[in-house]
C-alpha cells in the first residue's frame, strides 16, 4: 500500500483553496460574458455597453483616485502603528491594539453617518456651529466630496494594514538596527533606509491589496454619495435592478475593469517576488530586535495615535452611542435629550442570542478555512520552485476585486450546481467557504510577507539535521509565522463577524447573523436597537481578540511596553 | 373543583378563539389548515423583519388558523433572490423558501418558478387582489411618495404637487433614490411625457442628491439634513414621533406587492394559507403595526387615512410586467446624468 506523502497535503490545500477562488473570479468573467437572461449563451454585449459610455473615463479616474487618495490614507497611519506595536517601546501598546481591534468591528456605514452629519454642507453640525452652510453662503466643509470619501475609506482600512505590516516588521533581523545604532545613525534615519527598504515587499502587498479593496468598498460611497460615478456604483446598480434579473452581464464586465485597474500593480508585486531572497532577514543568526527607545518622541507618536483614535474610532462610537439612545436618528441637540432612553440596550440584548451563536460558528469556520489554505498557499508559493507559484499567488490576490455580490452569486450557483453530490446550498458551510475565500488574500498578503522574510537556511538545516519537510514544516516553518498567523486570524475573525453582504445574499433560513441583525433592525428604522446591538458586538469582538492576544503570547515581545 | 373548572376553561379558551376564527372561513382554506399542520414550518421571503415583528406575524398568523406552524420569516435583494431560486427550480434545487414576498417577480415568472393559484375562484378572495396567475396583493408600496422635515418645511411651504419639487427654493435640498422604480410608477399616473420631463428638470435644475440605499434616504431626511425626500414612506417612524410627514400631494401612485408561492414550496398549503392571513383583517393589521404595510383600501390604516380623499393611480400588475424594462432603461439614463 502506498503511503501518503504529508506533503500533499500541502498541496491538496493550496489547491481547494485556488479552486475556490477560481469559483470566485469565474463568476465574475463568465457574469460578463452573459446576456441578461442568457446563462448558456456567450456575449460581448455588456463589455460593448459598458465602453460605449461617454462616462467610463471619468469613472475610471474617479476609481483610481479613490484607490490611491485611501491607500495613501491607509500606509499613513498604517506603517507608524505597526512600527510602534512591533518595534518601538511606546506607552500605549495594548491600548493601541484594542483600539484598531475596535474600529474592525464597528461597521462602516456609522463612521460615514457620524462625519455626514458632522460635515455635511446644509445641517452638519460643525458647519453649523461655525455659521458656515450653504444656507448661508458657503460651507466651510462639504463631506460630499472625493477627497473625503478618500479620507474615511483610508481611516477604515488602517487596522487590517497594521495587522499585516506587524508580522514583517516583528521578523526584521535587529542586529541591522544595531549595528546602525553602534554607527551612530539616527533613530528616524535607521527607520527610512533600513527598515523601510526591508519592509518593502510586505509595504507594496499592503498598498496593493487595499488600493483592490478600496475601489471595491460600498458602504461608503453608499452614503458620501459624491458627484460622479466610481465603477462599484456601476455595479451595484447593475445587480440591484427593479425587476427582472440582475444585469449580471454589466456588473461582471465592470469587475473585470477592476481587474485591469488592479492587474498593474499585482504584475508589479509579483516580479518583486522573483527577488525574493534580498528580503529574507530572519536567518539561523537572527538577533532579537529589542525595541527602539522613542524617547522624546514617545509624544509624537501619541499624538498620531490620539488623531487616528479621534476620527476613527471616537466620531463612530460616539455617534453609535447617541443613536443607540433616541428612538429615532437626530442630530444631538437640547430637545433631543429629552427623548433618551436604554429601551436600544434592553430590546438590542434580547434579540442578540441566537445571532450571536451563529456569528461565533461562522467566525470559527471562516478562520479555520481560510487560514488552512492560506497557510497551504503561503507553502507553496514562497518555499516550492514551481514556476506556475507566483501566478497562482497573483490569482489569489486578484479575488478582492470581485465584488462581494459576484462572490455571492457564483458561490450560490456552485452550491445549486454540485447540490445533487454536495447540498452544501442554503447552509452555513456555503457562507463560511465564500467568505474563507474573500478573506484568503489577506491571509497569504500577511504570511507571504512574514515568509519571505524567513530564510531557507533555516528549513534547509532542519533537513540537514535529518528532519523530514513535513516535519520542517510543522516544526520549524509554522513556528516562525505564528505572529502572522495571529494577526490573519484576528482579521479574518473580526471581519466574518462583521460582513454583511455575503450572508445577506446567502442568507438561509434559521440562521440569523448579528450583522444581518443589525441590518434588519437598521431598515425597519430601528436604529437605537442596531446601534445597540453594534456595540455589544464591538464590545464582544474587542473582548475575543485581547483574550486571544494574551492566550497565544502575541503580547510579547514587541507588544507589551518596557519598563 | 372549582379551581379544576377555571383552569380547563382557561385552557379552552385558545381553541375557542380558533374554532370561532376558523368558521368564518370557506371550505377551501379551512382543508387547507391540517395539511399546514402537518407540514408544521413556512418560511416567507420578502421583507427584513426584526425578532419581536416575526414573533407578532407568527402569533397573528397561527391565532388566525389555529395552528403551531414555525414561521421563518427573511429578506435581503430581492432581484438577486429572484434570480437565484430561478436558478435553483432549473435545477430541480430546493430553496428553502415557500412563499416569495414581493412585487418583484419577473425572473421567476420566466422560469415557471412559481406556482399559479386561484386565489379568487378556489379561495375566494376578493379577485380584485389577484396578481396575474400567481400572486395574491398584500401592501401597496408607495415608493413614489414626498416627504417632508417638519421641522424644516411648514406644512403651508411643502409641495402641493410633484411639479412644485421644481421650485427653485428646492434647489439642492431635495434627497432622492438612485434608482428608477419611482419614475415608473410615476409614469403610469403622470403619462412618459410628463415623467420624463419632470425626472430630467428635476435632475438638472434642482441638482437632488441621489442615494444608493432608501434606509439612507430616510435617514437624511430625518436628521433634517434635507428637507425634502422621494421615494420612501414614513408611517411607522410618524407614529413613533419622529419630525416627518407627507405632504397634501394632489396625486397618491401606488404600486403592489404580494404573496407568491413558489412552486417548489415544501409547505405549500401553510404558504397559501398564509397569503390568505395577510389579507384578512387580522392579517392587515399585524401588517399596519409590524412594518407600517397595508392595502390601500384597508379601512384605518395610516395609508388608507391618507389616500381617503385623494386622487390614487393604482399601477396595475400586468401594465409594470410590461413596461418596468424600458421605462428603466430610460430612467437610469437620465439619472446618470446627475454629476456627469
Amino acid at each position: 500500500m502506498t503511503r501518503l506523502n504529508p506533503l500533499s497535503l500541502i498541496y491538496g490545500g493550496a489547491l481547494i483553496g485556488l479552486t475556490f477562488i477560481v469559483i470566485s473570479l469565474a463568476g465574475n468573467i463568465v457574469g460578463s460574458l452573459t446576456s441578461d437572461t442568457q446563462f448558456n449563451r456567450f456575449t460581448l454585449d455588456a463589455y460593448s455597453r459598458l465602453l460605449s459610455d461617454p462616462g467610463l473615463p471619468a469613472t475610471l479616474l474617479r476609481t483610481l483616485a479613490l484607490g490611491f487618495g485611501s491607500i495613501s490614507v491607509t500606509l499613513a497611519f498604517a506603517i507608524p502603528f505597526a512600527w510602534l506595536l512591533a518595534r518601538t517601546d511606546f506607552k500605549w501598546k495594548t491600548g493601541l491594539f484594542t483600539l484598531l481591534a475596535a474600529k474592525l468591528a464597528i461597521p462602516g456605514f456609522i463612521t460615514a453617518m457620524a462625519y455626514v452629519w458632522l460635515f455635511n454642507p446644509s445641517a452638519g453640525l460643525v458647519n453649523a456651529l461655525l455659521g458656515q452652510t450653504n444656507y448661508t453662503g458657503e460651507p466651510a466643509f462639504d463631506v460630499y466630496q472625493i477627497k473625503w470619501l478618500c479620507l474615511l475609506q483610508g481611516l477604515v482600512l488602517v487596522p487590517g494594514a497594521a495587522f499585516m505590516l506587524i508580522p514583517a516588521l516583528r521578523n526584521l533581523d535587529g542586529s541591522l538596527e544595531e549595528a546602525a545604532r553602534v554607527a551612530g545613525v539616527p533613530a528616524w534615519k535607521t527607520f527610512r533606509h533600513i527598515v523601510m527598504p526591508l519592509l518593502a515587499p510586505g509595504i507594496l502587498a499592503v498598498g496593493v491589496f487595499y488600493f483592490v479593496v478600496a475601489v471595491e468598498m460600498f458602504d461608503f460611497v453608499a452614503i458620501i454619495a459624491p458627484p460622479g460615478d466610481v465603477l462599484v456604483l456601476t455595479i451595484y446598480e447593475a445587480l440591484n435592478t427593479v425587476d427582472g434579473l440582475p444585469d449580471y452581464g454589466l456588473a461582471g464586465a465592470a469587475g473585470v475593469l477592476l481587474f485591469a485597474l488592479s492587474a498593474g500593480a499585482i504584475l508589479f508585486y509579483v516580479r518583486f517576488l522573483r527577488q525574493a531572497k534580498k528580503y529574507a532577514v530572519l536567518g539561523g543568526k537572527r538577533r532579537d530586535p529589542g525595541l527602539v527607545r522613542l524617547g522624546k518622541w514617545q509624544r509624537a507618536a501619541s499624538a498620531l495615535v490620539i488623531l487616528w483614535v479621534t476620527l476613527s474610532v471616537g466620531l463612530p462610537v460616539v455617534t453609535l452611542l447617541w443613536v443607540a439612545v433616541v428612538p429615532f436618528i437626530q442630530p444631538p441637540t437640547f430637545a433631543a435629550l429629552d427623548s433618551v432612553s436604554l429601551y436600544g440596550f434592553l430590546d438590542g440584548l434580547a434579540y442578540l442570542r441566537e445571532p450571536l451563536t451563529n456569528t461565533a460558528i461562522v467566525m470559527a469556520g471562516t478562520i479555520s478555512m481560510a487560514l488552512t489554505f492560506a497557510i497551504c498557499l503561503t507553502w507553496v508559493v514562497t518555499r516550492s520552485r514551481s514556476t506556475i507559484a507566483p501566478w497562482a499567488d497573483a490569482l489569489v490576490f486578484l479575488a478582492p476585486a470581485v465584488p462581494a455580490i459576484v462572490t455571492a452569486t457564483a458561490f450560490q450557483v456552485m452550491g445549486i450546481a454540485v447540490y445533487q453530490w454536495l447540498p452544501l446550498y442554503g447552509t452555513l458551510w456555503l457562507i463560511m467557504a465564500a467568505m474563507g475565500t474573500r478573506m484568503l488574500a489577506y491571509c497569504t498578503r500577511t504570511m507571504n510577507a512574514a515568509a519571505l522574510q524567513i530564510h531557507p537556511e533555516l528549513e534547509e538545516a532542519a533537513w540537514v539535521a535529518g528532519l523530514s519537510r513535513w516535519r520542517t514544516f510543522t516544526g520549524v516553518f509554522l513556528p516562525l509565522m505564528a505572529p502572522a498567523i495571529f494577526y490573519a486570524a484576528l482579521m479574518v475573525g473580526m471581519l466574518a463577524a462583521r460582513d454583511l453582504t455575503l450572508p445577506l445574499i446567502m442568507n438561509s433560513a434559521g440562521t440569523p447573523l448579528v450583522s444581518v441583525l443589525i441590518f434588519d433592525l437598521q431598515t425597519n428604522g430601528e436604529t437605537a436597537s442596531a446601534a445597540a446591538v453594534a456595540l455589544y458586538m464591538i464590545v464582544v469582538l474587542v473582548l475575543l481578540a485581547l483574550t486571544a492576544r494574551r492566550l497565544t503570547g502575541m503580547a510579547e515581545p514587541g507588544l507589551e511596553p518596557t519598563r | 373543583m372549582r379551581l379544576l373548572f377555571v383552569i380547563s376553561l382557561i385552557a379552552l379558551v385558545p381553541l375557542g378563539q380558533a374554532v370561532a376564527q376558523s368558521s368564518d372561513l370557506p371550505e377551501s382554506v379551512r382543508a387547507l389548515i391540517p395539511l399546514a399542520e402537518e407540514e408544521g414550518a413556512l418560511h416567507v421571503y420578502g421583507a427584513t423583519l426584526n425578532p419581536r415583528q416575526v414573533r407578532a406575524f407568527s402569533k397573528s398568523f397561527n391565532d388566525r388558523y389555529g395552528t403551531d406552524i414555525d414561521l421563518t420569516m427573511s429578506g435581503g435583494l430581492h432581484s438577486a433572490k429572484a434570480s437565484e431560486v430561478a436558478m435553483a427550480h432549473r435545477a430541480g434545487v430546493p430553496t428553502g423558501i415557500d412563499v416569495f414576498w414581493t412585487g418583484l417577480i419577473s425572473a421567476m415568472v420566466d422560469t415557471g418558478a412559481l406556482m399559479e393559484v386561484d386565489w379568487a375562484g378556489h379561495y375566494e378572495a376578493d379577485a380584485s387582489l389577484t396578481m396575474g396567475k400567481w400572486g395574491l396583493r398584500t401592501h401597496d408600496g408607495h415608493q413614489s411618495m414626498v416627504t417632508i422635515n417638519t421641522g424644516r418645511v411648514a406644512a403651508d411651504d411643502a409641495p402641493k404637487t410633484y411639479m412644485d419639487l421644481l421650485d427653485p427654493k428646492w434647489r439642492g435640498r431635495i434627497v432622492i433614490p438612485r434608482s428608477p422604480y419611482p419614475w415608473i410608477a410615476m409614469t403610469y399616473a403622470l403619462g412618459e411625457q410628463e415623467t420624463v420631463e419632470l425626472l430630467s428638470r428635476l435632475i438638472t435644475e434642482q441638482e437632488p442628491k441621489m442615494l444608493a440605499r432608501y434606509a439612507d434616504i430616510r435617514a437624511r431626511v430625518l436628521s433634517g439634513e434635507f428637507p425634502i425626500a422621494l421615494g420612501t414612506d414614513i408611517f411607522s417612524l410618524k407614529k413613533r414621533g419622529a419630525p416627518v410627514d407627507h405632504p397634501d400631494i394632489d396625486l397618491l401612485v401606488l404600486s403592489s406587492s404580494g404573496a407568491f408561492v413558489l412552486a417548489s414550496a415544501e409547505h405549500p398549503a401553510a404558504a397559501k394559507l398564509w397569503g390568505l392571513w395577510a389579507v384578512s383583517p387580522k392579517g392587515q393589521a399585524t401588517l399596519e403595526e409590524a412594518r407600517g404595510y397595508s392595502l390601500a383600501e384597508t379601512p384605518g390604516t395610516a395609508l388608507n387615512t391618507y389616500a381617503t380623499g385623494r386622487r390614487v393611480a393604482h399601477v396595475p400588475f400586468d401594465w409594470r410586467l410590461e413596461n418596468h424594462d424600458r421605462l428603466a432603461e430610460i430612467y437610469l439614463e437620465i439619472l446618470k446624468r446627475a454629476g456627469s
